[in-house]
């Protein structure tokens, strides 16, 4: 079965987004939004599978609350992070609002799509569970 | 009964302060310096809590993530923190990330110059299990998706659950209260009649001994000092009892005054005025929730132990 790929970014008409849409056409289709009109219910609906989400050049707090927003509201909220310029106060930020990667834009596309591999293959639990284990 | 935290680091200057500050804090602390101590360490003192530093070989090689290797070989069921004192995006992905079979190596990962209280912060998370009735009333996966499930449910109803909420746990206070001081009572009396047994025994030994009856004399005395042992030890129990009466007063005291702090809330003519004063009262709880994620699971576990 295909995967499914949520983008959501600040800049949806950036050249860089639509090069990494190619970058994972091996994997599955990536469908692009803007942060504006990002509405998870409604993307868990739309989606028999559910997507692993991207989140693109958001920052700071609106970085980490679109992170939980999406954990909290989609069946199964898996959310990695793609930025240009990586620092580890953010990654960590990431990872605490539960985020399962935080990748620099600038690694080679076969590292980013091995990495993507591994949050793919991860089993999905429930994020209640999620927490306990962590 | 104390908590216990391995602290490894393969730098003595660093290790000193630390534990001097968790032992403060109310922890045992065991040390370490190399990986193989803190496995043997770790064998013999099982920790409930792991501080790890990154860099455990060689401190000016950006290559060693030997803190990362440890925490794979320790138990997979004690949380660790990683502590460095270089810390990388690389270092962030390699504790936080899915780099161990998809799952995290640690909990935690904290930079050693950021201050202390957040490294306590982190391991009295690491130590918490989620507050799962207070996740169940809000219906928030975690603890911290709060502030966003608030955001989602608005002020009124957020304020409505945790009213709710806060009346449960008054509740279910009250009735551990009442256990608590029943019990004190209780190991009280028990040891005033323990103390005045005993003083009579060793009264009857007394006067046995002027009449010469050695043996008897020393037997009742030393069943004497006996009773005074049980006292002695109900009476530590009783002390217990009323310390623990003693902090759920204070967490119901806790909770009365967010409640009435969200009545009060409620008398603004302003509806924009009384949003934001119930919201700012709501962040409070919700920090303070986060700060010591205990309240009612613990409470229900401690009413369940006192039954």
């Amino acid at each position: 079965m295909k995967n499914a790929f949520v983008l959501i970014t600040a800049e949806p008409q950036n050249a860089w987004a639509k090069e990494f849409a190619a970058t994972l056409q091996p994997l599955g289709k990536l469908k692009i939004i803007a942060q504006r009109d990002f509405s998870a219910e409604k993307i868990d609906k739309a989606h028999t599978v559910s997507p692993l989400f991207i989140i693109d050049a958001i920052v700071g707090k609106e970085m980490t609350g679109l992170i939980k927003k999406v954990r909290q509201s989609t069946s199964q909220g898996r959310v990695i992070v793609m930025t240009a310029s990586p620092n580890w106060h953010l990654a960590r930020a990431a990872f605490e609002a539960g985020a399962l990667d935080y990748l620099s834009k600038n690694l080679h596309p076969e590292e980013v799509l091995n990495s993507i591999r591994a949050v793919l293959s991860k089993p999905v639990v429930s994020q209640t569970n999620q927490e306990s284990t962590t | 009964m104390k908590k216990r935290v391995l602290l490894v680091d393969n730098l003595p200057a660093c290790i000193g302060p630390l534990r001097d500050f968790l032992e403060r804090c109310g922890y045992e602390v065991v040390t370490a310096s190399n990986i193989g101590d803190a496995i043997e360490v770790a064998d013999k003192t099982p920790p409930d809590v792991a501080v790890l530093d990154l860099r455990l070989i060689d401190d000016s090689s950006d290559r060693d993530f030997s803190g990362l290797e440890l925490a794979r070989l320790l138990d997979s069921k004690i949380p660790k923190i990683v502590l460095t004192a270089y810390p990388s995006v690389k270092a962030v992905r390699g504790a936080l990330g899915p780099a161990n079979d998809g799952l995290p190596f640690a909990v935690g990962f904290l930079a050693k110059k950021e201050p202390l209280e957040m490294l306590l912060q982190r391991i009295r998370l690491a130590l918490s299990p989620p507050n799962h009735s207070l996740l169940n009333c809000m219906e928030a996966p975690t603890m911290h998706a709060l502030p966003e499930k608030v955001h989602d449910l608005g002020v009124d109803l957020a304020a409505d659950r945790i009213r709710d909420f806060i009346a449960n746990q008054k509740r279910d206070l009250s009735i551990h209260l009442e256990r608590q001081e029943r019990k004190a009572a209780d190991h009280h009396v028990v040891s005033i009649i323990a103390s005045i047994v005993g003083f009579a025994v060793m009264v009857i030994g007394i006067l046995l001994s002027f009449w010469n009856k050695t043996s008897a004399s020393i037997i009742s005395m030393a069943g004497s000092m006996v009773i005074h042992l049980v006292s002695a030890l109900f009476s530590r129990q009783a002390d217990k009892a009323h310390l623990r009466v003693e902090t759920s007063l204070r967490e119901m005291e806790e909770l009365i005054k967010i409640a009435s702090l969200m009545e009060l809330c409620g008398c603004f003519e302003n509806s924009e005025k009384r949003d934001q004063a119930r919201q700012a009262v709501l962040d409070v709880f919700i920090e303070s929730m986060e700060r010591h994620p205990v309240a009612s699971d613990q409470f229900k576990n401690n009413i369940a132990q006192s039954a």
